[in-house]
């Protein structure tokens, strides 16, 4: 990695910022009141104050244009960019006292600063994959997370398209490496922890004042929690949550250890091995089992079929990956269900969901819709008898739907004639014209994402420690 | 020829410039031509010869390619590549030059072809000493050549018998052949736009036409554009020479699938006589319903149908022998009411994995809703009600 950078210092600059933010910036957005609530200072009172909270700034993004010079001193080194990275995605993201749609904004937006500062110093190192794979991880979440807002909070086009644009961009670095060490490429990831940056990271002396964000914020955190508990929105534990909340998470914190501890079957990249029944009891053995321990490499090509479900070029892609990658537990999972929905067979494709880890699903999350619509268009074609009905709580089992109640309102929405005793199909209902449903949370989805920690789910290992 | 002088090479491109004659100056800036092989000729700086004998407007080409004859002779293929970059570029300059006139092409069709070689060799080289990303010398292969394509394609005001259009086709055969090969498909599409609007499509020369058939069927195939696939790529099959039986039996690896999509399987005899035999037991499985033995196959042949691309196509025929399974079924018991844990035991004895009641129910669903079969499912009844008439449509009329 040296001999890269060595490499690419004729080319690349290289950043001199030490903080997450230029000092120039934090002057100028000073001076013309551009502070974001979250960098804001809070006085004694817990109200924001609109100064700035320099030690919360972060480099805000600013698309680069003609005839602006970029400066070293607003570009931040690689360390820099990790613990800016393991703030956002940790401290921020768990932030309960603002909307979740004001932390989607900020921390979007600061992702997208990052993914500037790494493209200006042309770093390709497995730390930089890993800061971009941090911030695919972020989109692929806050695409589930936030699919229920209105357009002003959360655009999904262009969610999505930052999450193509950086997971193309991650697998294009993948496929880089293994070009450049042919020979090397052979040890993976989990070899790869990282040492020199690690260090460098673990000797900043900035190191006080990031803990100490982190305190501020988790004592906000505690404050909010039972809050949102009640208001029924994604409970997340945080670390230091077991003991606070002793009633209600202890037990399962207990039953996941046991089971992990049961269950060491060499976790790597991230290792959330837990059992789960499918809400509607479906009795599959394979179902029984979350995928757990990937690589960051079997994360990446997942992750790319699986956003681009139904991308025969991407499926073309992932054939032509090093068997090792390809037969992969995780990988070959996405494979399957691109190959079952080229034949349309839906029933495969939301079998094979079910054991995909919470990111996945996530990822895979915005597909179900367009594949719930085909299902159902396909079965009004093959159940099309005016005497029949269709069991409700078989089809929900079946589609996927979190209960009957969602079922009916989908069956209702594309021209179906919903009985107490289940659905009619009637090949002629079918109203192709009407636009698709909006994604819903589904509560599967959300069991699994409850069981899991924000900070684990969202931040590679190596970047965390 | 081969020792050819400096000299007697002037005087014959000088020659044929004043006669117009394409096809001779074609040959003699093409490195399929014998006088490339003249140490004498290899020459890395030969303005100053080239312009005393040649007239301006092409002294710069000829200097160009003598230039790639020296790099080429030094056996320096990434040379080579960089010093037919400029032949190329300068051919486009050249035949812009010369307006209403089309007797050049020929030139340009040699200096196309050699670039794209040696593009090809210097990618190669270039990908494994790791300079540079696979494709990328390709590319800027293609951007090159797109400098003649934009003189020929605007060349729209010249008469047809003069046009520089009909050197389009040739030139989007090379770009398909770049395009298909950094698996860039997407940009075919300007260039199959451009040849489509042409007036005279359908009456450039068989051999450019059997090519671009070929490329448009296999992109046709990408887009799952079965039917037009089946089209061009006959035309391709049917028109090919029967001498060159390497091009037949690359058009019959897409034709097959494509055929067998339709409903119709190829004779033992062609796989045989194309020496295709990968394909022998995909024909089979698919005739005999035989579900295990086509997953069986796709395995055992991995490698050749993921190389040309066709895998996922023959994916998709797993349809079709779910098909042919469920019609043995279907006459098996004889009745127009079967119940779905007939066809359940039948995927189950084929080892499709892990399926079940739910599982077959959609895969026949899929099929009613396709066209395959006709009749109704019953889920309250786990039963398939199949129609009296035709319950299993030829596959041809899907």
């Amino acid at each position: 990695m040296a001999t890269d950078r060595d490499k690419d210092k004729s080319q690349f600059m290289v950043g001199t910022c030490l903080g997450m933010c230029p000092y120039a910036e934090v002057r100028l957005r000073q001076r013309e009141r551009l502070i974001h609530p979250l960098e804001m200072a809070v006085n004694s009172n817990g109200n924001q104050l609109n100064y700035v909270q320099p030690r919360a700034m972060v480099k805000e993004f600013s698309r680069s244009a003609a005839g602006t010079e970029i400066k070293a001193s607003d570009i931040r080194p690689v360390p820099v960019l990790v613990k800016t990275m393991k703030y956002l995605l940790t401290t921020v993201c768990l932030r309960e006292d603002v909307s979740w749609a004001l932390v989607y904004q900020f921390v979007s937006d600061r992702l997208r600063a990052i993914q500037q500062d790494l493209c200006v110093q042309g770093i390709k190192n497995t730390t930089c994959i890993h800061l971009y794979q941090a911030a695919v991880r972020f989109y692929a979440y806050a695409h589930y997370r936030t699919c229920e807002h209105d357009l002003c909070d959360f655009d999904p086009y262009l969610n999505k398209k930052h999450l193509t644009e950086t997971l193309t961009l991650v697998v294009a670095l993948f496929h880089e490496q293994d070009c450049q060490n042919k020979d090397t490429s052979f040890v993976d990831s989990r070899l790869f922890p990282d040492c020199c940056d690690e260090e460098i990271w673990n000797d900043s002396n900035d190191d006080t004042s990031e803990s100490k964000i982190v305190q501020d914020a988790r004592t906000t955190e505690k404050k909010f929690h039972r809050r949102t508990r009640k208001e029924g929105g994604i409970s997340l534990r945080m670390s230091g949550d077991s003991c606070l909340d002793q009633n209600s998470s202890t037990g399962v914190t207990n039953s996941l250890r046991e089971l992990s501890l049961a269950n060491n079957s060499g976790g790597f990249a991230d290792s959330e091995i837990s059992s789960f029944s499918v809400p509607t009891g479906r009795t599959k053995e394979c179902e029984n089992k979350v995928i757990s321990g990937y690589t960051f490499r079997e994360e990446a090509e997942a992750l790319y079929l699986l956003v681009n479900f139904g991308n025969e070029e991407v499926l073309m892609h992932a054939f032509q990956l090093q068997k090792k990658i390809r037969c992969s537990r995780l990988v070959s999972v996405a494979i399957k269900m691109n190959i079952a929905w080229l034949s349309c067979n839906y029933y495969r494709v939301l079998c094979l969901s079910s054991i995909l880890p919470p990111l996945f699903l996530c990822a895979f999350h915005p597909h179900l819709t367009m594949i719930q619509r085909k299902a159902l268009s396909i079965l009004s074609i093959a159940h099309n008898s005016k005497g029949l009905v269709y069991k409700q709580e078989d089809l929900a089992a079946v589609l996927c739907f979190p209960s009957v109640q969602e079922l009916n309102d989908a069956c209702r929405h594309y021209g179906f004639t919903v009985l107490g005793g289940g659905i009619i199909f009637n090949k002629a209902a079918f109203n192709w014209n009407i636009s698709m449903m909006k994604p819903l949370r589904v509560k599967w989805i959300e069991d699994k994402l409850a069981k899991m920690e924000l900070s684990d789910l969202l931040l590679p290992n190596d970047l965390s420690l | 020829m081969a020792a050819m002088s400096v000299n007697d090479y002037l005087q014959r491109v000088q020659t044929a410039f004043y006669h117009q004659n394409g096809d001779v100056l074609g040959d003699l800036i093409s490195f399929r031509d014998p006088h490339v092989m003249s140490l004498r000729l290899m020459l890395e700086k030969p303005e100053r010869d080239v312009e005393r004998c040649i007239d301006p407007l092409l002294a710069e080409v000829i200097a160009a390619h003598l230039r790639a004859v020296w790099a080429a002779g030094s056996g320096d293929c990434v040379e080579a590549w960089k010093t037919q970059m400029v032949v190329v570029q300068s051919v486009a300059r050249f035949m812009q030059e010369l307006k209403e006139e089309n007797w050049m092409l020929p030139i340009m069709y040699s200096a196309c072809l050699d670039l794209r070689l040696f593009a090809s060799a210097a990618d190669y080289d270039l990908t494994r000493s790791g300079a540079s990303k696979a494709g990328e010398t390709l590319e800027k292969a293609a951007e090159a050549l797109m400098s003649c394509f934009r003189v020929c394609a605007a060349d729209t005001r010249t008469g047809e018998d003069c046009t520089k259009r009909w050197g389009l086709l040739y030139l989007v055969n090379q770009f398909f052949k770049i395009y298909f090969k950094i698996n860039k498909l997407n940009l075919c599409k300007p260039m199959i736009r451009a040849i489509e609007a042409l007036a005279f499509k359908e009456r450039f020369s068989l051999s450019q036409l059997i090519t671009y058939k070929y490329y448009t069927g296999r992109k046709d195939m990408f887009d799952s554009d079965f039917k037009s696939a089946d089209a061009t790529l006959s035309f391709a099959f049917q028109r090919c020479h029967a001498g060159s039986r390497k091009n037949k039996r690359r058009i019959l690896i897409y034709l097959i699938p494509v055929k067998m999509l339709r409903g119709y399987l190829p004779k033992q005899s062609v796989l045989e006589r194309f020496n295709l035999p990968e394909f022998y037991d995909v024909v089979t499985s698919v005739r005999q319903g035989n579900v295990r033995l086509l997953s069986e196959t796709l395995v055992k042949h991995e490698s050749f149908f993921i190389g040309a691309g066709i895998y996922l196509i023959l994916e998709k025929l797993k349809i079709l022998a779910f098909r042919n399974l469920f019609k043995k079924v279907f006459l098996i018991t004889g009745s127009h009411q079967i119940e779905v844990s007939l066809f359940l035991q039948s995927l189950k004895w084929m080892c499709v994995e892990d399926v079940d009641h739910d599982e077959t129910e959609c895969i026949l669903a899929n099929m009613i809703n396709d066209g395959r079969m006709k009749g109704y499912i019953s889920h309250a009844h786990r039963k398939v009600v199949v129609s009296k008439k035709d319950p299993f449509p030829p596959l041809t009329a899907c």
